[in-house]
C-alpha cells in the first residue's frame, strides 16, 4: 500500500522538526510564500527517490546553519527514513538500513511539476537527456546498468583526452579499446531511446491537445548522433577532433530531443502558456509511463494554480480523475481558492495549512 | 591528521584535541609513535601500546625485529619475468621446474597471485601488471607492466593467457586492451569465468550479476567436467 500517512522532517530546508500527518488521497498544502510549501513536496519526493528534486548538492538542503537532515515517511505498514549526515546518506526500512539504494528506488514513484520544469524547453540538452534517461531507467534496469558503464568509459576516454602526452601509438589503440565498449554500451541506450522516443509524441499530443482544448501539434523529435550500429564509426570519424578539442565531442552522451509545436522549435516559437500546456503534458506522459510500469506514483502539484489559468486546470483535474495515482499533494497561497477549484474533484481534499 | 578521525565519531571534538596534544615525555617515544601511526589501520592509541611493548623487550630483540623488517624493505626484489616479488633473481614460481611454462596468469598485483595460488589449482606461470588501465587515476599503458609481458611471448613457448583481472571497467578495458596488443602472436587468450559464485544463493545474488549469468549461461556438461587441465 502507498499512501503517505506521515512525514516527519528535521532540519530539511526551513523545517526544524516538524510532523504532518495525511489522511486524504488530495493534500492541499496552503500559505504565504516562504513558509515551506515546496519544500514540503520536496520532502515527499526525497522519500521516494533519495534526492531532492530541485537541489543536488545535499548540504544546501540542510537547514541553515546544520550539516545534516532526516526524512522519515509512514507508506502504510512501512517506514522509510532517509538520513544525511557529514556527508553521508543512509536509507532505512523499517529500521533496517537498505544495503544499496538502488533497492529502494522504484519502490514509490513520484511526479512533480514545478515552474522549474520551463527549464526542460529552454535550458540545454543535458536536462531533456536526464529526463528521458529517468523514464527508461525507471522501466528498465538493464537500460541504467547500461547508462552507468556508458559514463564510466566516458570518463574514462575524457580523461585520456586531457593528458594525452606519451606516445600517441598508445593513445590510439587504448582510444580503441574505450571507442569499442562506449560503441557497445551505447548502441542499447540508442536503441532504446528510439523505441521510447516513437512512443512518447503520441501520448503527448494527446494530453496536449486533453489539457488546453486546442487543435496545435506537438511533438517530440528525437536527434540522435547516430544509428545504433554506427556508433563505433562515429567515434572513430570524430577521433582527431577529439584529440584536440581533448573531450569526446559526439556520442549519446550528446543527444538531444526537439520539442516542436506545429512543427517549429518549441522554445522560440510557443507562448508561455503553450509551454505550460506541453510541459504537464509531458508530466502526464510520465504518469501514464509509470502506470504503465505497474505503479501508482504520487504527484506533486507545485504552484499549478499560478501557472495554468482555470480553464486548463480544470482540464488537468478532469485527466488526474483517469489517472491511478497514490496521492496528489498540492500547494496554494489560498486555501479557499484551492478548496472552490479542487472540490467538483476532489471532495475530501485535507488542508494542511502552514506558517501559522 | 587521519589518525584522529576514526575517534571523533565515537567522542567527539574533546577526544581529538586531547590525541593531537598527547604528552609524551620523550622525544623518542613521541617520534616511535608517529612512526607506527603511518601504517595502514594503527591509530595513535595503538602506535602508543606497541612502542611501550618493544620497550618491555630486550633490545637484542628489538633490533633483530626493526632489522627483519628493513632488510625485508632493501632486499626484496622483483621477478624480472612475472614482476612477482622474489628475494633474488627470478620468483619462486618462475625458478619451479614443475610449473607450466606454456599457460601465463595476467594478474593486476601481487595479491592476485597469492589469492590464486592459495587455490592449488593452478599449475602455470604469472604475469603481474602492478595496476589496471585508468587514465582518471593517471595510469596509462606505460605504467603498467606490459613491455615485459610482450617480451615473454616473444621468446615463444606460451601456448595460452588466461586474464584473471577484476570484472569492473577498468579491468575489462585492460583486458581489451591486452588482447589487442597481443593479437598478432599465436596464442590464445582466454579470462576467468564471471557469475554467481560457488555455493552461492541466487536469492542472495545482485541483479547485476545474475542477470549477466543468464545471459551468459553455459551447457551443462561444463559443471561435470571439473578436472584440472592445466
Amino acid at each position: 500500500m502507498s499512501f503517505l500517512e506521515k512525514i516527519s522532517v528535521t532540519q530539511f530546508r526551513n523545517f526544524t522538526a516538524d510532523t504532518f500527518t495525511f489522511q486524504s488521497p488530495a493534500v492541499g498544502i496552503t500559505g504565504l510564500n516562504g513558509v515551506g510549501k515546496t519544500n514540503l513536496l520536496d520532502a515527499i519526493y526525497y522519500l521516494c527517490y533519495t534526492k531532492s528534486y530541485f537541489q543536488s548538492r545535499e548540504l544546501n538542503n540542510a537547514q541553515r546553519g546544520t550539516a545534516g537532515f532526516r526524512i522519515e515517511g509512514r507508506f502504510g505498514e512501512e517506514q522509510i527514513v532517509c538520513k544525511w549526515k557529514e556527508g553521508k546518506k543512509t536509507l532505512e526500512h523499517d529500521g533496517a538500513l537498505y544495503e544499496k539504494v538502488t533497492e529502494h528506488i522504484g519502490k514509490y514513484t513520484a511526479v512533480m511539476i514545478a515552474p522549474d520544469d520551463i527549464e526542460l524547453i529552454n535550458e540545454g540538452s543535458e536536462l531533456r537527456r536526464k529526463f528521458i534517461d529517468g523514464l527508461l531507467s525507471q522501466s528498465d534496469p538493464f537500460y541504467l546498468e547500461q547508462l552507468l558503464a556508458y559514463q564510466k568509459y566516458l570518463a574514462q576516454r575524457n580523461a585520456l583526452l586531457r593528458q594525452q602526452g606519451g606516445q600517441q601509438q598508445h593513445i590510439h589503440s587504448l582510444l580503441d579499446v574505450y571507442d569499442q565498449q562506449l560503441a557497445q554500451h551505447g548502441a542499447y541506450l540508442v536503441q532504446e531511446r528510439e523505441k521510447l522516443s516513437a512512443q512518447i509524441p503520441a501520448l503527448v499530443q494527446q494530453y496536449y491537445a486533453a489539457v488546453s482544448g486546442d487543435a496545435e501539434r506537438v511533438g517530440l523529435q528525437y536527434r540522435r548522433c547516430a544509428g545504433p550500429q554506427q556508433l563505433f564509426a562515429l567515434l572513430q570519424g570524430s577521433r582527431r577532433r577529439d584529440i584536440e578539442y581533448k573531450r569526446t565531442l559526439t556520442g549519446p552522451h550528446t543527444e538531444d530531443w526537439l520539442f516542436t509545436i506545429e512543427d517549429c522549435p518549441l522554445k522560440s516559437y510557443a507562448s508561455q502558456g503553450q509551454k505550460k500546456s506541453f510541459l504537464v503534458s509531458l508530466k502526464l506522459a510520465h504518469i501514464s509511463w509509470l502506470q504503465g510500469l505497474g505503479k501508482k506514483p504520487f504527484l506533486l502539484l507545485d504552484d499549478i494554480f499560478e501557472k495554468l489559468d482555470r480553464r486548463r486546470l480544470l482540464h488537468l483535474f478532469a485527466l488526474l480523475q483517469q489517472c491511478s495515482l497514490s496521492q496528489v499533494f498540492m500547494t496554494h497561497t489560498s486555501a479557499e481558492d484551492l478548496t472552490q477549484t479542487v472540490h467538483p474533484y476532489y471532495k475530501d481534499m485535507q488542508l494542511v495549512p502552514l506558517g501559522s | 591528521m587521519p589518525f584522529a578521525t576514526g575517534f571523533v565519531i565515537f567522542a567527539g571534538k574533546a577526544l581529538r584535541v586531547f590525541l593531537y596534544n598527547m604528552i609524551f615525555s620523550s622525544r623518542l617515544i613521541e617520534d616511535a609513535v608517529d612512526a607506527f601511526s603511518r601504517l595502514p589501520g594503527i591509530g595513535r592509541k595503538t602506535a602508543l601500546r606497541m612502542v611501550l611493548h618493544l620497550l618491555k623487550e630486550d633490545k637484542d630483540s628489538v633490533s633483530r625485529f626493526s632489522d627483519t623488517i628493513s632488510r625485508m624493505r632493501s632486499d626484496i626484489c622483483f621477478c624480472p619475468q612475472c614482476n612477482n616479488i622474489s628475494d633474488n633473481g627470478p620468483c619462486g614460481i618462475c625458478s619451479d621446474p614443475l610449473r607450466n611454462r606454456t599457460i601465463v596468469c595476467v594478474v593486476e598485483n601481487i595479491r592476485d597471485v597469492i589469492s590464486i595460488e592459495s587455490t592449488r589449482q593452478f599449475n602455470g606461470l604469472y604475469h603481474v601488471l602492478g595496476g589496471l588501465l585508468s587514465p582518471l587515476d593517471g595510469i596509462g599503458p606505460d605504467q603498467l607492466q606490459l613491455s615485459n609481458l610482450i617480451g615473454r611471448l616473444d621468446q615463444g613457448g606460451i601456448e595460452e593467457i588466461i586474464m584473471a583481472l577484476n570484472p569492473t571497467i577498468e579491468g575489462d578495458t585492460t583486458v581489451y586492451y591486452i588482447s589487442r596488443q597481443l593479437r598478432d602472436f599465436p596464442v590464445r587468450i582466454t579470462g576467468i569465468a564471471r557469475g554467481v559464485s560457488f555455493g552461492g544463493e541466487l536469492e542472495y545474488t545482485d541483479e547485476l550479476t545474475l542477470a549477466r549469468s543468464i545471459a551468459k549461461r553455459l551447457p551443462v556438461e561444463t559443471y561435470v567436467n571439473t578436472e584440472n587441465k592445466n
